[in-house]
């Protein structure tokens, strides 16, 4: 039980004198999901230094602000010092924790963990935030035999993902990038900051130095949008009907790249047109299963053997079949989408919509690059240069976290199809071990008897359904606790984690035991409707009164807003602190130019009575005897760093986390035996290891043979065979097919799953409005809100930063003044700000620099009272406001019962739909407060801090 | 000799690397410390690096603009004639300006006479501080090449930042602010900044306006 | 600008001791001041000369460094500030030394007097210069900073002699009227430095300071979330037009309506009162102009830290209708 251990503080640990002698240590920054390589200068055990590795492919020697600000959050005074254990018969929430020993901690986990496996293991939850080793996770999750694990992409960006993944196997971000060494013309969707940020800006600063072209689709026009050349001031959620008017205008002025379409893409392929049978809208195939085109002559032939022949447009009759070429498809949906249209919707005017796909149009298609670069097509055609298209898109969640994200986003994949610059020079390039096949052929094991007690999942947890019989369902009802894969959010492929807590506290559609959380702050700022959520998590059984989520447990470095509400907190370290791996496993920091991936080392002495996560997962995977983990009685791995170098994806596979310097020797990489001391060869590395494409193997990957041969022979693709772009996605329509009741298999009964599934599943890309828009009467709620994310906080609001926290402290509402002096508000006034789940205040800014229906402001910079060491009269706490608490997490009206505010194919949560009116406010001061908790991490009264990495200074 | 910093306004894009690199390189360095000021409460601290954002013009006509601004080693500096004690002085071998807080009695009319805002004070030693171009980096013979430039200079991730000697004619810095009409601030006030800027340079629509007219008339 | 207290004090001390010392000496010449009134006079001036003297070391924070304060004569009016405020306390001092001690009749008194004057008035002109001579301040950076200090200096000096000499007595007639006449001066002088405030303030300009030069022109951030007040004292939020107006109010009625008033009222009543009332009220109306002439300063700087002001059309507007039809 509760030892009386004193809580150690950071001031003891910072007292020690050592000797003040300079050394270098190489590893893998952490203040974001970016993962520059840095090195950490240390004066004896202080960090003196942070700085960029030059030499590292993700930030080429640069750092950015969080990067540098390292040294804060290592020394941060809510750092959480050792294990913790919710006071016995306190209520949870309030911060009411008691130190205990690590064996107290693990031992209660693991007798909880043991029962859970023991009858049920789906009532286990582990759902973590931005965590960087998603693979061991999922592992760990997959061997205690739950299906409930997924990270934070439900309400991160996982409409980008599956988005890209159902398109063109693979994505922005870390599976794709735009090419700005060489693009003349960059269109950015949504971005105000994103996670291969360092990258981002370098590629900016080369088409800014080579005066290429930039174009910002925005709300609000800031950071990287204030270098645009043209700034395209939009209504949120409406960028997919733009995207359509792009394809309208490229189309009917013949400004696409025919032969890119006919040769990579299923543009020609022949679509079965059977209203009212299982056929419809599916490819029509051959006995082999190939998909069937047209050529010129009138022959169907096979698209492999028409050699990039096959017609993109007409009407074909083969026997009691009518055909119709994908692309023609595609022409149908976007014709209806003139810029006229557009206009009305977006409030981009008709004639920038032209201009704007006249430009991209005319740069493709007249100005193409030509690199003397020979390589070899999947159809054994030698070309003897490589084609490049200068036109490159970036976007991020201004397409993504709306509830039409999925569909905008296979718009926007559709566009880049039809301007020939997927995996071009001057395009969009691939990121290794990317492209995949579309989609990559993952899936969770779909059947309830899939997880059975004391046994692994059947199948890896998350991955990308073909057709409704991939589903995880049990007639209508979901499997998993979040609803990922059910017929409410079919392609989660990020899971839901914003639904979780709800559904357990609800018990729908089933109750659950534990719920771990690793690095997400579901108590505040990673979650909707907040006060309501802070709630759930301490819903109680009425008959009984025990808490509806029985035990929560909490994985965190410091004491956040969830701690309080945790049942056991076992405290991690920093990324100063410990081993880790970046892989190709997960979301490696792959470039363009070849796969690399790069490890994080110990620079600093462990903090305290911390722990890496990762060591407490696999101790507790060793107590639980998780089969991998466990064999014949004997634990494979002591820790985190022995299951870097040990693991691998199947035994005797040759591959794992990491994927250079492998082998007995570390003389091989991609494939090879494990190498016990592969940490070593990479700290001796600077930290990461990359692999150079040659040249001929670096473009058109999903058509150059070369390439496919040689990602096969690494186990990147299982066949070498031409990853066609789905330009027409038929496992969508395989969804529709199930929403109309065609299907022949698993399809639900519920008319309004069938209504969702029939509406949205659209093989061809379309814009509906967003679900918010169309539930309530818009003029009530005139304006959306949302947030832009600080280029000096992305990813790092969670670390109580004495240097951080200075550049931004508090966050007015921006608004148009044009709007404000016709709402009658004037600068610097408190204000209302009321969507239909709530309101809250805020003070207002004047800025013209957002588009009059549009209120913005700065994301997760308030902080709930007691937590991060905060003094409780914190701007953070007083003046800065978290407009999370109005978001709504549920659809409006009746649907809110069974629908949360999620996109109805991901189940991405649409956070930026939120309708809001602005209007004075009599209050002025921050409003709602939550009740301050006990902090366990105490305030300290810091009058002067003079940081000097070898002690005072003068 | 005169070294100074060119930051390119056509790359900048706030991200504050600059402003942190150098309290994270300076707070430890010979110059330091960079204090914090209850940093923990309502926090206030030392910044010889401050990002100002700003934005004109109409809606949606609106420039957004980042200024990066610390000591722009001016040629006439300010601040050096009215330092009683002769603290603050400008190198004759560098241009670089510096305080010696041996001598400086925190008097701060330097501070009043600097037209930029770019010196602080700090209460707890009593003696003005400011950016020092990492005077202390770029003498250091222990480090690599790399790293000897001012630590902006080497974190900008957009690479807008140029060090270099203004009064070199065939220096990067110089030819910079020759090519691209860099420019000083406040020149009206006579100290003659070595730190320059680089304006804007806005890429035309590469679509003929008689094209695009066409097209609007026939088709759409 | 931030107000600094021992700025306040210095500069008011050293004037009303500047003043109290071209008073004495000129009343002296005048031979209608006693022996006793002179004595009186002349530690009055060395009192105020002390404390502005004491508040001005402590304005130093780093007091190790203070020895090396006269390096810079041949460029800081600071270090020159030194030098002759220092002059001009030690005259002082020998003025009291001589006027308690020793023989005061005949020239070299008289002399001396002069000479301690003309020390007050260097080591005044010399602080003037300092603030005179900033061009980043820009309300300051103009001779009518000079001569508005120098003067008002003057005037709350010879208020000071209220204290010590019944002002409305018919032997100081022509010191009184001088005075009254001074004042006048002092107001239009006060005026025209007001008005250079005002235009200091309407200079801040974004184009030169930033490169922008569209309106509306918006600070969205200093850098910080705050603006740097605390750690660059040369800028201070800008005091409100309401504040500003009080302030001059209070300064005209303390300053103008308080010199003129005590005077002409000790004169016509003959109540005593009036002439000890009179330093009192200047006083405080120097004060009051002292704390608005370091807070109301406009420092270039300030163009980095806040909105620029918006500047009304100084043309004549024409109405609408004006324009003609097509």
């Amino acid at each position: 039980m509760a030892t009386e251990s004193k809580l150690l503080t950071i001031d003891e640990e910072m007292k020690e004198e050592r000797a003040p002698e300079l050394r270098r240590v190489h590893t893998t920054c952490y203040m974001c999901a970016c993962r520059c390589g840095i090195e950490v200068t240390l004066e004896g055990d202080r960090v003196r230094f942070l700085s960029g590795i030059p030499e590292n492919p993700v930030n080429k020697g640069v750092w950015c602000a969080k990067g540098g600000a390292g040294i804060m959050t290592e020394y941060s005074p809510a750092r959480l010092s050792q294990p913790l254990m919710r006071e016995p018969g306190a209520p949870r929430g309030e911060g009411r924790l008691v130190p205990v020993d690590w064996e107290t901690a693990l031992n209660t986990v693991t007798e909880w963990l043991r029962d859970i496996r023991r009858t049920d293991p789906r009532r286990l939850a582990y759902f973590t935030g931005r965590d960087q080793m998603q693979a061991f996770n999922g592992y760990w999750a997959r061997q205690f035999g739950t299906p409930n694990w997924a990270a934070h992409g439900g309400f991160c960006s996982v409409n980008m993902a599956a988005g890209g993944m159902y398109s063109i196997g693979g994505s922005f971000w870390e599976f794709g990038w735009p090419d700005l060494e060489r693009a003349q013309w960059f269109m950015m969707f949504g971005v105000a900051e994103d996670h291969p940020s360092n990258p981002l800006k370098l590629a900016i600063s080369g088409l800014k130095e080579r005066g290429g072209r930039f174009i910002v689709v925005n709300p609000v026009k800031s950071g990287y949008g204030a270098l645009a050349d043209e700034w395209v001031p939009i209504r949120p959620g409406t960028d997919g009907a733009l995207i359509l008017a792009f394809m309208h205008v490229l189309i009917r002025e013949g400004l696409i790249d025919r032969d890119f379409l006919r040769r990579w893409t299923n543009a020609p392929a022949l679509v079965i047109r059977a209203p009212g049978t299982p056929r419809d809208g599916l490819l029509w195939r051959s006995e082999g299963g190939d998909m069937m085109v047209a050529l010129k002559d009138g022959r169907l032939v096979p698209f492999m053997d028409a050699r990039g022949e096959g017609v993109l447009e007409g009407e074909y009759v083969h026997g009691d079949l009518r055909l119709v070429p994908a692309f023609q498809l595609l022409w149908q949906e976007v014709q209806k989408a003139t810029p006229a249209w557009a206009e009305g919707v977006t409030g981009v005017s008709k004639r920038t919509i032209v201009r704007l796909a006249m430009e991209m149009g005319t740069v493709a298609q007249r100005h193409p690059i030509v690199l003397p670069i020979e390589w070899v097509d999947a159809y054994g055609v030698h070309h003897d240069e490589t084609i490049g298209r200068p036109v490159a898109f970036h976007a991020m969640r201004g397409l993504a976290a709306h509830t039409n994200g999925f569909q905008t986003i296979r718009g926007l994949f559709d566009l880049m199809m039809l301007l020939g610059t997927i995996d071009v020079p001057g395009g969009f390039l691939y990121k290794s071990p990317y492209p995949k096949p579309v989609p990559p052929p993952v899936k969770p094991a779909p059947n309830p008897e899939d997880y059975q007690p004391n046994q692994p999942a059947k199948a890896p947890l998350l991955g990308y359904p073909t057709s409704p019989d991939d589903l995880l369902v049990d007639g209508d009802a979901p499997i998993r606790i979040d609803e990922a894969y059910s017929w409410k959010y079919p392609l989660a492929a990020h899971g839901t984690i914003q639904n979780v807590i709800a559904n357990a506290a609800t018990e729908k559609p089933y109750a659950i035991d534990t719920l771990m959380i690793y690095m997400a702050n579901i108590a505040w700022n990673s979650t909707w409707n907040t006060l309501t959520t802070r709630d759930l998590l301490t819903a109680r059984d009425e008959t009984t009164g025990e808490y509806k989520i029985p035990h929560v447990v909490v994985f965190d470095t410091f004491d956040s807003e969830t701690v309080a509400y945790a049942d056991i907190v076992f405290p991690d370290t920093t990324y100063l602190e410990r081993w880790d791996a970046t892989s190709l496993q997960d979301r490696p920091i792959s470039e363009p130019d070849g796969p690399a991936d790069s490890i994080r080392q110990p620079a600093v002495p462990r903090f305290a009575d911390t722990r890496p996560t990762a060591d407490v997962l696999i101790e507790l995977a060793n107590r639980l005897e998780l089969p991998g983990f466990v064999e014949n009685g004997k634990p494979r791995y002591r820790n985190y760093a022995d299951f870097i170098q040990l693991w691998e994806t199947e035994p005797g596979s040759g591959v794992g986390l990491l994927a250079g310097f492998r082998g007995k020797h570390g003389d091989q990489m991609l494939v090879g035996e494990p190498n016990p001391r592969q940490l070593e060869a990479y700290a001796a590395h600077k930290a990461f290891w990359q692999y150079r494409l040659p040249d001929n193997i670096r473009y058109y990957r999903m058509a150059n043979q070369g390439y496919l041969d040689w990602a096969h022979s690494v186990k990147f693709i299982d066949q070498p065979a031409m990853i066609v772009l789905h330009l027409y996605s038929e496992p969508l329509q395989t969804f529709r097919l199930a929403g109309q009741g065609l299907w022949p298999g698993k399809k639900p009964q519920d008319a309004r799953l069938q209504d969702r599934l029939a509406r949205y599943f659209s093989p061809v890309p379309i814009w509906y409005p967003p679900l918010e828009d169309q539930n309530e009467d818009p003029s009530a709620y005139p304006l959306r809100i949302i947030t832009q994310r600080p280029m000096t906080h992305y990813h790092s609001w969670g670390s109580h930063n004495a240097w951080l926290r200075q550049l931004l402290n508090e966050n007015p509402l921006f608004m148009n003044p044009k709007k404000a002096r016709e709402l009658g508000l004037h600068d610097g006034q408190w204000v209302w700000i009321e969507s239909r789940i709530g309101r809250m205040t805020g003070r207002l800014r004047f800025s013209d620099a957002v588009e009059p229906d549009t209120v913005w402001t700065w994301n997760a910079v308030a902080k709930g009272p007691g937590s991060w060491a905060l003094d409780p009269e914190s701007p953070e706490v007083t003046r800065a406001i978290l407009i999370n608490h109005i978001i709504p997490d549920r659809l409006a009206g009746r649907d809110g019962d069974e629908f949360f505010n999620n996109d109805p194919v991901t189940g991405q949560a649409g956070w930026y739909d939120t309708r809001v009116k602005v209007y004075p406010s009599d209050i002025h001061e921050v409003w709602p407060r939550v009740k301050p908790r006990q902090p366990v991490a105490r305030p300290r009264p810091v009058r002067h801090l003079a940081y000097r990495a070898k002690g005072e200074a003068r | 000799m005169q070294l100074t910093i060119i930051t390119d306004l056509n790359k900048c894009v706030g991200c504050k690397s600059c402003q942190m690199s150098c309290k994270e390189h300076n707070t430890s360095g010979a110059f330091g410390p960079v204090p914090d000021e209850t940093p923990y409460q309502d926090p206030d601290g030392m910044w010889w690096n401050r990002i100002i954002a700003m934005e004109s013009g109409e809606f949606p006509n609106t420039s957004v603009l980042y200024l990066p601004k610390a000591c722009m080693h001016c040629y006439d500096a300010p601040c050096v004639p009215v330092c009683p004690t002769g603290a603050s002085y400008k190198r004759q071998d560098n241009g670089v300006v510096l305080i010696d807080y041996d001598t400086c009695i925190g008097c701060q009319l330097c501070m009043w006479a600097c037209p930029y805002g770019v010196r602080e004070f700090d209460e707890e030693e009593g003696v003005v501080k400011k950016c020092t171009l990492c005077i202390d980096r770029l003498e250091d013979e222990s480090l690599p090449p790399h790293e000897r430039q001012p630590a902006c200079v080497q974190s900008c991730p957009t690479h807008a930042r140029t060090f270099g000697d203004l009064d070199d004619p065939n220096s990067e810095v110089s030819r910079l602010v020759q090519e691209r009409q860099g420019f000083g601030l406040l020149p009206e006030l006579g100290a003659r900044p070595s730190v320059h800027y680089l304006p804007r340079r806005p890429a035309p629509s590469p679509v003929e306006r008689e094209a695009l007219e066409e097209a609007l008339k026939e088709r759409y | 600008m931030r107000p600094a207290p021992q700025l306040l004090v210095l500069t008011v001390g050293q004037g009303i001791a500047g003043g109290l010392a071209v008073s004495l000496a000129a009343l002296w010449s005048m031979g209608v001041l006693s022996h006793a009134d002179a004595v009186w006079l002349v530690l009055l001036a060395l009192l105020t000369a002390a404390m502005g003297g004491v508040a001005s070391f402590f304005h130093m924070h780093h007091m190790a460094a203070a020895r090396y304060i006269l390096r810079r004569l041949k460029t800081s009016w600071l270090s020159r500030e030194a030098l002759t405020t220092g002059l001009f306390g030690g005259a002082l001092a020998v003025a009291a030394a001589w006027s308690l001690f020793g023989h005061t009749a005949g020239w070299p008194y008289l002399w001396w007097l002069w000479l301690t004057a003309a020390a007050g008035l260097l080591a005044m002109w010399v602080t003037a210069m300092l603030y005179a001579t900033i061009p980043a301040v820009l309300s300051w950076h103009t001779p009518v900073t000079v001569i508005s200090l120098l003067s008002l200096g003057l005037l709350s000096g010879a208020s000071w002699v209220g204290l010590v000499l019944p002002l409305g007595d018919h032997r100081y007639r022509v010191f009184a009227v001088a005075v009254m006449v001074f004042t006048v001066f002092v107001l239009g002088i006060k005026a025209l430095h007001w008005r250079h405030f005002a235009e200091a303030h309407g200079r801040l300009r974004a184009e030169t300071g930033t490169g922008l030069p569209f309106a509306p022109y918006r600070l969205q951030d200093t850098g910080t979330t705050k603006p740097p007040y605390r750690m660059q004292p040369q800028v201070w939020p800008a005091i409100p037009v309401r504040v500003r107006n009080l302030f001059y109010g209070l300064i005209v009625l303390f300053v103008g309506a308080g010199s003129l008033g005590c005077l002409l009222l000790a004169r016509l009543t003959g109540v005593e009162l009036f002439s000890v009332i009179l330093p009192g009220m200047v006083s405080v109306g120097v004060v009051l102009e002292r704390w608005l002439f370091f807070a109301d300063a406009t420092h270039s700087s300030r163009v980095f830290f806040v909105d620029e002001p918006r500047q009304p059309s100084r043309l004549k507007l024409s109405p609408r209708a004006r324009v003609p039809a097509k």
